[in-house]
């Protein structure tokens, strides 16, 4: 088993390395440099920023640097605000952001999965047909619609709930996880249904019946794992979507979390801030995946070795 | 295929949703010119924000713009976006799967490794760091959308090539002495156009979607031009006052997603009737 | 009246309800088995035998709609709440499936699926459970019954599968064992073995078995009593000897004629039976046999038939 996880580490390694190369890549093919945006700075100043920045560097040299910072946790400067690091900036940012998306992925997981459950317990019945809409629904309404329509609701019309900002209250963050969990329970709502609906017919699971067990044990004990196999290796991307999903809803309800800053950063052109954050959500990504497939093999006996 | 397009026709949700895509597909093309108004004219009798009447049927943006004209303006752009970058998608993800899944071997597994390595990218933020440095062309929404997308249909694409390889008609083309080239565009391409359809179909929401995103944040279209992503970001900023700005674009959007799913699923369920569940 | 019967099956019909119209599987079957005695049901696949042990497990699903009685001890299944059910089957009715490999579920471990079988009957303790596990195990010849509660059924062979499922089956104690072909998915040599195991748990513990095949050489080793069913109508009837010396039906003459032995002779063609048995969906003669039969007469096909003395038949052999 320590085998196999150091050999899965390593292969995270290519990965990794494509995604800062790629961002790096990126950055010094992009016309213009920073600082010659907006106005125009004294000969001198600029100069003296480039230096600071080691934009005066070769190339080769740049990315060795830039390679090393990232060993060290450095994320490099924020352009559009001088004073702060990138990493202070994201470190700001990240305990707002972690809580929305845990929550939103903790709700997708267990609202959608009992939803395909039952849907797939009644199958053609109205149960099954009220989750199907629902499901087609949720994966037609984009978060950045459905955000605006609930705070229309509650918020503007009912005035039941805050329509946005933050300042530590629960209730504030309701709507935002609810737009941004409904996309992820529709999805898991119908992986779990497919899944279900095809174990069910397994003669394993017609032995469990033959012996008598109820069918609430059936559907726990014999049927549950199996379905939650292809619902953890949609994990992966669930979380690449909620993260993706997080820089707009954060947006809308103006949490200061990490993707506003990213929005931010990407409309004032500051490139080292929105380069950091790609690189921190690319690498809980990488890491996000490699701990679901460690999962996935332990769920599955037949894949352990 | 004709077996798939039977199973189609008995579906109805399947035939509503086409019909309802024709439908949107000829109302944004030929509806502009119903109205007197044009995309980015500002009416400067009629009121800002004002509701659906006679005159805007949609009512007016907070500049006083026609929101009928603009969200089907914003829908041109929209549904052009999402065949566009479902095209780009479709040819490399198709050149791709195919080379890889005919050549098999090893050039097959470093081909579908690289693959892996590319899917466990954050695509959408990558785009946007792409957008902020190469500044915010259309163009390049296109392109760059069609390329973060193709990377599934080359997984389907290979799948069914390599299935394709053992057939009979293949080796009767090699017997027949076809070079590799020959066997992939004449032989194994044309036999993978139903998988194809069916992904395609699904891949256009998807596109749609992430244009959408783009747009919303501000980093898609650019103004005057619009796509319904950059109109419902205009109406949610003053849906207080003007709840039509954020509702006339936001159902558009919502019913051509809907439609799109519910045909790509049927699709999906016609080609492959052991999946319906 | 004396002794009723354990099992008693009468004019059990069973529907599926598709989209295309209901289909019945099964049309009017009776039988019956003593206390501790062997039957076997006999046919081609779709003949319905399968169907007719999953009616008496309540098994055939939800598309199923049943008619006639199943009496178990007196006490008739198909009106029985489904809680009553639920408490007989794996306690006093159990099933083995056909292919042991897909009737095991392969992400619990061995111990789990056996002991289950207690704490759901008995209320038994989880340390109880697994100890009586394993004594069972050992009881149908698993080696090191211990250590298999531990693992996984792909860590086991096709034979020590079947063994298991044998083993679930039997741990509770229950009166009528169903075997729908316990044997079919294994190795001819792992096959007698199954067999036999099933012959002595028959004899040591009074166990009724209901065998389920397509295999006559199967039926012979096992079964006093055997019945022959074709496109879901029980067509003939007798006790095993006398049924593989004798037959009476025409079908099953051709099922024995289409059975390799040891005493044919080399190079001799087996005499397949041709055609293919009817579609039930559509409407078929009086004799639903008599299109592949050689025996065929012309009234065969519109004058209803009755079953007398053991077999449906205007022209028994």
């Amino acid at each position: 088993m320590s085998a196999r996880l150091l050999r899965r580490l390593l292969e995270l390694l290519p990965t990794l390395l494509l995604l800062v190369t790629l961002t790096f890549a990126m950055l010094h093919a992009a016309p213009g440099g920073p600082f010659d945006s907006e106005r125009a700075l004294p000969e001198a100043t600029r100069v003296q920023l480039e230096a600071r920045y080691h934009l005066d560097q070769p190339l080769w040299r740049q990315y060795l640097i830039y390679l090393g910072d990232l060993a060290h946790g450095d994320l490099g400067p924020s352009y559009q605000y001088p004073d702060r690091s990138v990493a202070e900036l994201i470190g700001a940012g990240l305990p707002v952001s972690a809580l929305l998306g845990s929550l939103a992925m903790s709700l997708a997981l267990i609202v959608g999965m009992a939803l395909g459950i039952i849907a797939a317990m009644k199958p053609h019945r109205w149960q099954d047909r009220a989750v199907m809409v629902l499901a087609v629904g949720g994966l037609s309404i984009p978060n950045f619609v459905l955000a605006p329509l609930l705070i229309l609701l509650m918020a503007v019309s009912l005035h039941a709930l805050p329509a946005g900002g933050w300042s530590g209250r629960p209730q504030e963050l309701l709507l935002p996880v609810l737009a941004l969990a409904l996309p992820q329970i529709a999805t898991i709502a119908r992986l779990t249904r497919a899944a279900m609906l095809e174990v069910m017919q397994t003669p394993w699971i017609r032995t469990a019946r033959a012996k008598g067990l109820s069918e609430r044990h059936v559907v726990l004990r014999h049927a549950l794992r199996p379905v939650l196999l292809p619902v953890i290796s949609y994990l992966g991307p669930a979380a690449a979507g909620t993260l993706t999903g997080s820089v707009v809803i954060e947006q809308i309800f103006g949490l200061p979390g990490v993707g506003r800053y990213f929005v931010l950063g990407a409309l004032n052109r500051d490139y080292g801030l929105v380069l950091g954050v790609v690189l921190i959500y690319g690498t809980l990504i990488v890491l996000f995946n490699f701990a679901v497939d460690l999962l996935y093999a332990r769920l599955d006996p037949r894949q352990r070795e | 295929m004709n077996r798939v397009l039977d199973a189609l026709r008995r579906n109805r949700w399947a035939m509503f949703s086409a019909g309802l895509l024709l439908a949107m597909t000829l109302l944004c093309i030929a509806g502009p010119w119903l109205s007197a108004w044009d995309f980015d004219t500002i009416d400067f009798d009629g009121s800002w924000s004002a509701p659906p009447s006679a005159q805007h049927w949609f009512g007016t943006d907070s500049l006083g713009r026609d929101l009928y004209v603009r969200t089907l303006c914003g829908g041109r752009i929209s549904l052009a976006v999402g065949l566009v970058g479902t095209l780009v998608s479709l040819l490399i993800g198709v050149a791709y799967g195919a080379v890889a899944g005919y050549i098999g071997g090893r050039a097959d597994t470093l081909m579908m490794r690289a693959v892996d390595i590319l899917y466990a990218l954050p695509f959408l933020f990558l785009v946007i760091l792409l957008m902020v440095l190469f500044g915010r062309h259309l163009l390049l929404v296109f392109v760059a959308i069609g390329a973060i997308n193709w990377l599934d249909m080359a997984r389907i694409v290979r799948g069914e090539t390599l299935a394709l390889k053992q057939r009979d008609f293949v080796a009767a083309a090699i017997v027949a002495g076809a070079g590799p080239r020959a066997i992939i565009t004449q032989h194994i391409v044309p036999n993978l156009l139903g998988v194809v359809v069916v992904y395609a179909t699904l891949t256009v929401p998807q596109v749609i979607l992430m244009e959408a995103f783009l747009s919303f944040l501000g980093l898609g279209v650019q103004a005057p031009a619009t796509s319904w992503g950059a109109l419902v970001s205009e109406g949610a900023r003053d849906m207080e006052v003007a709840p039509a700005a954020l509702i006339f674009p936001a159902t558009f959007l919502a019913v051509t997603l809907l439609a799109l799913n519910l045909l790509g699923d049927a699709l999906r369920d016609a080609l492959d009737p052991r999946r319906r569940a | 009246m004396t002794t009723a019967p354990l099992l008693s099956v009468e004019q059990l019909c069973v529907a599926h309800r598709t989209p295309r119209g209901d289909v019945e599987v099964v049309s009017g079957i009776n039988l019956q088995l003593e206390a501790g005695g062997t039957l076997a049901i006999v046919g081609e696949s779709g003949s319905g035998k399968s169907q007719t042990a999953l009616a008496i497990m309540g098994l055939n699903g939800p598309s199923a709609c049943l008619t006639g009685r199943v009496l178990f001890d007196g006490e008739n299944l198909l009106t029985a709440s489904p809680a009553r059910r639920r408490a007989l089957r794996g306690a006093r009715i159990a099933m083995v499936f056909q292919d042991p490999m897909a009737s095991l579920n392969p992400y619990l471990r061995i111990g789990l699926q056996l002991a289950e079988v207690l704490e759901t009957h008995r209320g038994a303790s989880r340390s109880a459970a697994w100890a009586e596990a394993a004594r069972t195990l050992d009881s149908v010849r698993v080696s090191a019954a211990r250590e298999r509660l531990n693992q996984y059924p792909h860590e086991l062979s096709g034979g020590m599968r079947q063994r298991v499922m044998i083993a679930m089956a039997i741990i509770a104690g229950p009166q009528l064992l169903i075997a729908d072909e316990p044997t079919t998915a294994l190795d001819p040599t792992v096959q007698a073995q199954i067999l036999a195991l099933l012959d002595e748990l028959r004899r040591d513990r009074g166990l009724a078995i209901l065998l389920i095949t397509h295999d006559l050489g199967v039926v012979s080793r096992l079964c006093e009593q055997t019945l022959v069913m074709y496109a879901g109508k029980l067509v003939e009837s007798a006790p095993t000897q006398q049924l593989l010396s004798r037959p009476r039906h025409p079908y099953t003459a051709a099922l024995l004629r289409a059975r390799p032995s040891m005493q044919h002779p080399p190079g001799l063609r087996l005499d397949a039976l041709p055609g293919q048995p009817p579609d039930l969906r559509q409407t078929m003669p009086a004799c639903r046999f008599a299109p592949r039969c050689r025996y065929a007469q012309p009234d065969c096909a519109d004058v209803p038939l009755q079953f007398e003395r053991g077999v449906l038949c205007r022209h028994p052999l």
